[in-house]
Formats: structure tokens, C-alpha cells, sequence
């Protein structure tokens, strides 16, 4: 073994740096100034940090890549024609990192390259700390958390940065194949956005397979890793609920957001049906968020049973700091009509239903 | 074994502090010894003059070797009292300056050593060492009436401001204030000497030039609680002390400070919570049902919390994902000619079969210096205008390859702490603008990226790996390249930048950077 502790020293330095960047007072502006709209600390420190970090590497990767347009698209860098993700953490405590499922598998979402950064706030630094390819992901065995975030090991990560930056220059596109972007999935994205919904939903068609637009399989909406969608299979790993759960006969689901309100980010509105011992129709009526680990505290989920009559009766659930997802379920006569309304300050996205 | 040549001062009972200390300084070593054995860093350096004048200030104790705590504390406040009393004549002044300076040397040491082992052995003593015990006890030493600017007392009996820069201890005592009027409140001199070395910008960016940041409390209060501790909060359970009631702190804590830091942009090192935070802290706090009266109550616990925290920083520890990517080399057995080394690459593998290899083996040896010029060429115009293109780094575009000149020089080479005191700025911030480490990953990237250009251009029928449709493939090739420039160049001009006892550069990166700095 080596006694001089200074060549113990050069190797440690070899192996141990990840490649440094400096955020700027620019930097904590702009990050400060978006998280602002967020709600709840937690994703306001959250978006906070990841903003921090996306400006930075930004800037960074435009230096080492000077001659090719760097541009930022919905949660992705577009890097000429790859796409760079970015995975931000504040520390490396645990051993691995997570990515939702959804950045990996849908179309609109998967990158080329998934970069880990860690932000050091305190010091305004960002390590940049290595990378993993699609492929290279979708080889992996990966294991994803209840709450459908997949897990990758920290080893799995190419410490080399450099290597991002020789594939970006030197790689066709295709060598990297990531998942397509086929019409239906483009179709259903517009229809996403399209938050406001005036014509009534005729749940009595569901149950012969006849759904309205929009309204789709949650297999398709909520890819089985889908943050909230876990939450599902773990109220189907509890016993009695379990009984209940499955009994439910139709399930579909609906993509909602509120606009500039929360970025973009979007949730799932979801109704389940099963007919009821007294033959009336048992429905869960659901929000979870589609790509979020939490749902923005304050959000309201809101049913009106009869909203026409003068019988109307609500009932509302609001999130909390934590919460997945906000049920709320009950029963009613086939015929009938109610509201679903999903209110977020002062905006309010409204789904009318005749069972 | 380390081992220390001179004696230690001798302690007799565990409590009890040895006389020596007034009087014996600590003064910084070399790390190795004849035989290249490594050193403490440090020795003993007892001065006859602290002495006599310890003993005649206090004939009471000439015969004790050692001094009880309350001993200690009253031949404390003397020699304090001394040091700061402007009516004294200042050999006086100076000569407890000294007595204290000794006894402050030696928590100088035990401060680092509380950095070392936060950086999990990232860093050695002697590497801080030379940057706060800087203090040989040879110079003469007053505080003038701002109680800032140190004075050099001449043998003359003149007085000049000391142009070679501040004693670290001379600091500690000037800015030391033993709050004489409630000895309740009052910080000892051994704590406050240990948070000056905590808070010491100098360590801090040093300790960051290792890639080892040691977080404030404050700062790893902010982050959200790791998996690995988070699932035994949901539980209730309590391992390591993290009980429901740490969750309710830490929730406070990010739904006010936090929620603050972020609000105003603040920056830099998290300060400690404002008298307003803490009552908005310890209000939430009642809602909770965690009931304390004030913040006296909480700061202990949070800074328990925080201990917990900073223990899990496997970041620090370890350093992944790095850790274990390339081999562990002998180094010792390297050497830096980099013409035998090419030799050695060339003729290692003449199989046929491998007619791939060789090309690229050829390519690799013909191409260094003249990539290593162009990527430098590249780069440091680079620099420049990135410099210039932000507010608080344009004023030094210009100077920055003066700068680098001065920190590579061939005969009489600046640290960037030296081209800082030139320049009046701190060392922190040359360090930002000059960031000699990423300057160097940057070449480094840039002169890859023109080899594996070139392999592509040049590469004849025999090569027949497709670099730009598999992404394995141009890895492998990369991967190859990478490490044969580590060898001839980047290893050493890493290795060469954070070695502080050899100030003079001459891998082949600071060989062709001063080439292109002459042109």
C-alpha cells in the first residue's frame, strides 16, 4: 500500500469530484419569483430548489455546448435534438434517487439523458454529479416506491459527465430510441388541457363500455408507477378495502390542470362504479396528481348530489400538506344527477355526471 | 506512526491545564519527516519570553505545572485584561497578547480537528493548518484602540500596521469579549476560539476546494428529511432520536425559516433565526401541542436534530456516486514522462485482430499537444466573456489571464489566496472567478471532444466501430481516451492545483497553458 498520504490525496481527487457550477443572484430571483406561485412550502422550497438547479445546469451545459441550441421544453432540456432530465436532490443521504415512472415511459416526457444534481443552496453551488441513459434505464431492473416513483440506485449513475456532452455531440439521435409518440397519446394530451367540460357524462353508458371523450382507462391516464396510481394497489393490498376496491366495475379517469395557476401541472379526476346491495350505484370520485408526489395543499375536491334540485347536498374534501390523493365516495339512484368540482383557489374545474 | 518530536506540554489531572500552555506555542510543521514519515503537522515551541513575563505576572503560580479551571480562568482574564488595556505600555500589552496567542494555539488545533473529522477524513490537519495556526510567536503584537487592527510592535518601540498579513490568533483575541459584567453569560475562550475557526472563510473555501462543504445547521434544517429517516418518522418509531416531536420542529422550522430564506432570496451561509422567527417558530409550535417557553428551549433541539442529520451525510462521506468508478492506481510507481508512457500504449497490443486498437492507439499519440493548444485556446477566451457577461465577475474579465499567469508562473508562481491580497478581493471570490478546477475539467472536455472528432475523421476501413450510432460503443471510445489524457495531462494539473506545499506547475496542461499565455 501507498504510505505518502499526498498520493492518496491525488486519487481521492480524481474519483471524488463531481463537476461544480455557481448560481447566481440572477438565479435565486428567477427561482424565487416562480415558486411563488406554488402552494404549500413544501413544493414551494421544492420548485425553489429544482428551478435553482435547472438555471444553472442550463447555463452550464450552454458553455460546454456552445455551439448547440440548449432550450428548455416542458420538463425537459432540449439539447439539439436529445433531451436532458434533470433528477434534483438537496443531499445523497440515501442511496438511490427517483424519477416518476411517467418521465421515463411517456412519450411527452422521456429524455435521452437523466443528469443527477445536487443543489447546495448555502453555498450556491450545483454538483453535477453524473448521468444515466434511456436505454441504459430501461434495462435496468427498476423498483419503484408505493407511491410509484421509481427507484435508481446511485451506482447505476455514469459519473463521467463528459459523457453527456460526447453524446450530445457525437450521437445520432436514434441511438437512443425512447418511447413514441403515437396520435391517440398527442390527442389525449390536448384533450388534458381542455379543463372545462359543460356537457353532462352519462355514466350509465359506462357500464356497456361507451365512455365520452376524455375519459380514458386509467391504465392509460395513470401508467401503473403513476406517483398517485400507487396508491391504489396499496388500499388493494389492505384486506377489507381490498374486497370493495375490486368490486368496483368501471373505473375511468379524466387529465385536468389549472393553468399558469399551478405550472401546468396536471391530476387525474377519477370515477369508479359498482352497483350497490339496494341498487344504487356506489361511486368514488377521486384527484391525484398525474406527475406530482403530492397534491398541492388547499386543493378541493367537491360533490354535489342533485345540483339541479332544490335537494341539493355537498360534501367536500380539501388536501393537506401530504396528501396523494382526496376520495370521496357515496351512493346513489340510477337516474340521478351530481356535480364534481375540483376548486383550487379561485379557480374551479366542473364535471357534471348523470348515473 | 505519526509521532511528535518535542514534548508535549504535560497534563496532570484530566481537568486541569498545563502551566506550558501560557508559554510553549504551537507552531505549524512539516508534514513529513526525514524519512517521508508523516508528522502531526505541528510542534511545541516553548519562548523563554512569554515565560519570564508569566512568571512575573504571576509569582503565585511559577511552581505549579498546572492550573486548575478557576486558576485558568483567573490568569485568563488578566492577561485579556492586559492585552485590551489601551493606558498600559504596549511591550505589556504585547507580551500577554503573546501568553494568550500559546494557550489559543493549541484550540486552533482541536477547532481543525473537529473540521477534519466533519469532512470525513477528506482533508488532512496540516492542509488547515497552515491557514489558521499562522502564528510563530516571533512577532510583538497589539490590538489598536478599534479593537480590529493588529500592530507590530518593533524593537524600536515603534508601531506598524502588520502588512504581512493577520495573526488567526490575534484575531480570536481581539474580537474575544469575556462579557465581564455576567460571568453567567460569558463564552469561554475555548469556545469562542473553536467558532471562530468553524466560521473561518479561509477554511470554508478552502474545505470547499476539496469538494467537502460542512452545511450549517441551519442549512440541513432546511432539507427535506431523507428516506432513509423519514420512513421511522410516518412510523412513530424513534431511532436516533427522531421522535413525532423532531417532525414537528422540522415542519416549523422549514414553515418559517425556510419559507423566509426563500422569500427574501436570501444567500449564502444560513444565519441564525431572528427573535421574530423563533416566537413565530415556538407559536406553531403550541398548535402542535409541543409546548416550549423559549427559544433557549429550542435551540438545543434543533441543533440535536441537525447533529443527526450532518451524521447521515453520506455525500461527505462518501462521495457518490464517484466512489467507485476508477481504479485505485499506484501512483507512486507513475511517472510523468509522458513519451514512455505513449511508447507503452503503442506497443502493449500488436495482435492483428486488433488493428482497431492500434489505430485509435496511433491517433491517441499523435495528437496531444496540439489538442491540448486548441481546446486552451478555446477555453480561456471562454472564460473571459463568461466573466465579463456577469455583473459581479466583470471587473476581473480583463485581469484573468494576468491572473492565471501569476498562479502558473514558471519561476515565482501565486496561490489564488496571494493573487487575492493583489487584487483586494477575498480568497473566496478569486477562487469563484478563477475556478481552476473547472477551467481545467473544461480543456480537458474540449480537448476529448477533439480527439474523438478526429478518430472520426481519420479512422480508416479498419475501424470499424460505429461511434455515432451506439452509444456504448463511442462510451468505450470515449472511456479510452479519457484516461489516456489523464495520464499525459489532467491527473497531474488536478492533482497539481490543491497541493499547497508545491506552488510550481509543470504538468503538460500548465506547460501548454503557459505556451499559450506567452503567445
Amino acid at each position: 500500500m501507498m504510505t505518502s498520504p499526498l498520493h492518496l490525496q491525488k486519487d481521492f481527487n480524481q474519483r471524488m469530484k463531481p463537476r461544480v457550477t455557481w448560481l447566481e443572484a440572477e438565479h435565486y430571483e428567477k427561482a424565487g419569483n416562480i415558486s411563488k406561485n406554488i402552494d404549500g412550502e413544501k413544493n414551494q422550497w421544492k420548485t425553489y430548489l429544482n428551478k435553482l438547479a435547472f438555471l444553472g445546469f442550463e447555463e452550464w451545459l450552454q458553455q460546454e455546448l456552445p455551439d448547440i441550441k440548449v432550450t428548455q421544453t416542458g420538463v425537459n432540456l432540449e439539447v439539439g435534438d436529445f433531451k436532458v432530465q434533470l433528477i434534483t436532490v438537496d443531499n445523497l443521504v440515501d442511496e438511490f434517487v427517483t424519477i416518476p415512472q411517467d418521465n421515463i415511459t411517456l412519450p411527452k416526457r422521456a429524455a435521452h439523458f437523466y443528469v443527477l444534481v445536487e443543489v447546495l443552496e448555502e453555498i450556491e453551488q450545483l454538483r453535477i454529479h453524473g448521468l444515466i441513459r434511456h436505454d441504459e434505464l430501461s434495462r435496468l431492473q427498476r423498483h419503484t416506491n408505493d407511491d410509484g416513483d421509481c427507484q435508481i440506485q446511485l451506482s447505476e449513475f455514469d459519473n463521467q459527465i463528459n459523457n453527456l456532452l460526447m453524446y450530445t455531440r457525437f450521437l445520432e439521435v436514434d441511438a437512443i430510441p425512447l418511447p413514441n409518440i403515437s396520435e391517440k397519446v398527442i390527442a389525449n394530451i390536448d384533450k388534458a388541457t381542455d379543463t372545462l367540460t359543460q356537457s353532462l357524462v352519462n355514466l350509465g353508458k359506462w357500464w356497456s363500455g361507451a365512455f365520452e371523450e376524455g375519459w380514458q382507462s386509467l391504465e392509460d391516464i395513470l401508467t401503473p408507477q403513476t406517483p398517485a396510481w400507487g396508491y391504489v394497489k396499496s388500499i388493494v393490498r389492505r384486506g377489507s378495502v381490498n374486497k370493495r376496491s375490486s368490486e368496483f366495475a368501471v373505473r375511468r379517469g379524466k387529465l385536468f390542470d389549472f393553468g399558469l395557476l399551478l405550472n401546468g401541472q396536471r391530476f387525474a379526476l377519477t370515477l369508479s362504479m359498482r352497483t350497490e346491495e339496494n341498487q344504487e350505484i356506489g361511486v368514488l370520485a377521486e384527484i391525484r396528481s398525474q406527475n406530482q408526489y403530492c397534491l398541492p395543499q388547499g386543493l378541493k375536491l367537491k360533490v354535489t348530489l342533485n345540483h339541479n334540485t332544490d335537494k341539493a347536498e355537498s360534501e367536500e374534501k380539501i388536501a393537506g400538506e401530504f396528501d396523494q390523493i382526496i376520495p370521496l365516495e357515496f351512493s346513489e339512484a340510477a337516474g340521478k344527477q351530481f356535480k364534481v368540482e375540483a376548486i383550487y383557489q379561485d379557480a374551479v374545474v366542473t364535471e357534471e355526471f348523470v348515473l | 506512526m505519526r509521532t511528535n518530536e518535542l514534548a508535549t506540554p504535560v497534563r496532570t489531572k484530566a481537568m486541569d491545564i498545563s502551566t506550558s500552555r501560557y508559554w510553549t506555542i504551537c507552531i505549524v510543521a512539516n508534514p513529513l519527516d526525514k524519512n517521508c514519515n508523516p508528522t502531526l503537522g505541528y510542534k511545541d515551541k516553548p519562548l523563554t519570553l512569554a515565560k519570564n513575563f508569566f512568571e512575573e505576572e504571576f509569582p503565585q503560580l511559577r511552581n505549579q505545572t498546572s492550573l486548575s479551571k478557576e486558576e485558568n480562568q483567573y490568569v485568563q482574564l488578566n492577561l485579556w485584561k492586559t492585552f485590551h488595556n489601551q493606558t498600559l505600555d504596549p511591550e505589556q500589552r504585547a507580551m500577554a497578547g503573546l501568553c494568550l496567542r500559546c494557550y489559543v494555539s493549541y484550540k486552533v488545533i482541536e477547532g481543525c480537528h473537529i473540521l477534519i473529522k466533519r469532512a470525513f477524513g477528506k482533508i488532512r490537519l496540516d492542509n488547515l493548518l497552515s491557514y489558521v495556526l499562522n502564528d510563530d510567536g516571533n512577532t510583538f503584537v497589539i490590538v489598536d484602540s478599534d479593537g480590529k487592527t493588529q500592530l507590530i510592535l518593533k524593537d524600536s518601540g515603534n508601531l506598524t500596521i502588520s502588512k504581512a498579513g493577520k495573526f488567526f490568533s490575534v484575531e480570536v483575541l481581539s474580537s474575544y469579549n469575556p462579557n465581564l459584567s455576567d460571568s453567567r453569560n460569558s463564552e469561554s475562550l475555548d469556545n469562542w476560539c473553536i467558532r471562530r475557526i468553524k466560521q473561518n472563510k479561509d477554511l470554508q473555501t478552502l474545505l470547499l476546494e476539496y469538494g467537502v462543504w460542512v452545511p450549517s445547521d441551519w442549512s440541513l434544517l432546511c432539507r427535506e428529511v431523507p428516506q432513509s429517516l423519514s420512513g421511522s418518522l410516518k412510523d412513530g418509531v424513534t431511532p436516533e432520536g427522531f421522535s413525532s416531536a423532531n417532525r414537528h420542529l422540522i415542519e416549523v422550522f422549514h414553515a418559517v425559516y425556510r419559507r423566509d430564506r426563500r422569500q427574501s432570496r436570501s444567500r449564502g451561509r444560513c444565519s441564525e433565526p431572528t427573535s421574530l422567527q423563533w416566537s413565530e417558530m415556538l407559536f406553531l409550535l403550541q398548535d402542535k401541542g409541543v409546548i416550549l417557553r423559549s427559544e433557549k428551549e429550542l435551540i438545543p433541539k434543533f441543533k440535536e436534530i441537525a447533529e443527526i442529520l450532518r451524521q447521515d451525510n453520506h455525500s461527505i462521506k462518501t462521495g457518490k456516486p464517484q466512489a467507485d468508478s476508477i481504479d485505485v492506481s499506484n501512483s507512486s510507481e507513475e511517472n510523468n514522462d509522458y513519451f514512455s508512457k505513449l511508447n507503452q500504449l503503442g506497443t502493449e497490443d500488436n495482435n492483428c485482430e486488433d488493428m482497431e486498437e492500434n489505430e485509435l492507439r496511433e491517433l491517441l499519440n499523435r495528437l496531444p499537444q496540439s489538442a491540448l493548444y486548441n481546446a486552451i485556446s478555446f477555453r480561456i477566451p471562454q472564460r473571459v466573456e463568461l466573466l465579463a457577461a456577469k455583473k459581479a465577475s466583470k471587473a476581473y474579465a480583463e485581469k484573468f489571464v494576468d491572473g492565471l499567469r501569476l498562479y502558473y508562473h514558471e519561476v515565482n508562481p501565486l496561490s489564488l489566496k496571494e493573487i487575492a491580497e493583489q487584487w483586494n478581493i477575498n480568497w473566496a471570490k478569486a477562487r469563484r472567478i478563477f475556478q481552476i478546477s473547472e477551467l481545467i475539467a473544461n480543456v480537458q472536455c474540449t480537448s476529448e471532444e477533439i480527439f474523438i472528432s478526429k478518430i472520426q475523421q481519420e479512422a480508416s476501413q479498419f475501424f470499424v466501430s460505429n461511434i455515432s450510432g451506439n452509444p456504448d460503443n463511442l462510451k468505450g471510445i470515449a472511456e479510452e481516451v479519457r484516461s489516456f489524457l489523464d495520464k499525459i495531462a489532467f491527473k497531474e494539473a488536478h492533482a497539481e492545483i490543491i497541493s499547497p506545499r508545491n506552488p510550481y506547475k509543470n504538468s503538460l496542461f500548465a506547460q501548454i497553458l503557459r505556451k499559450y499565455m506567452n503567445h
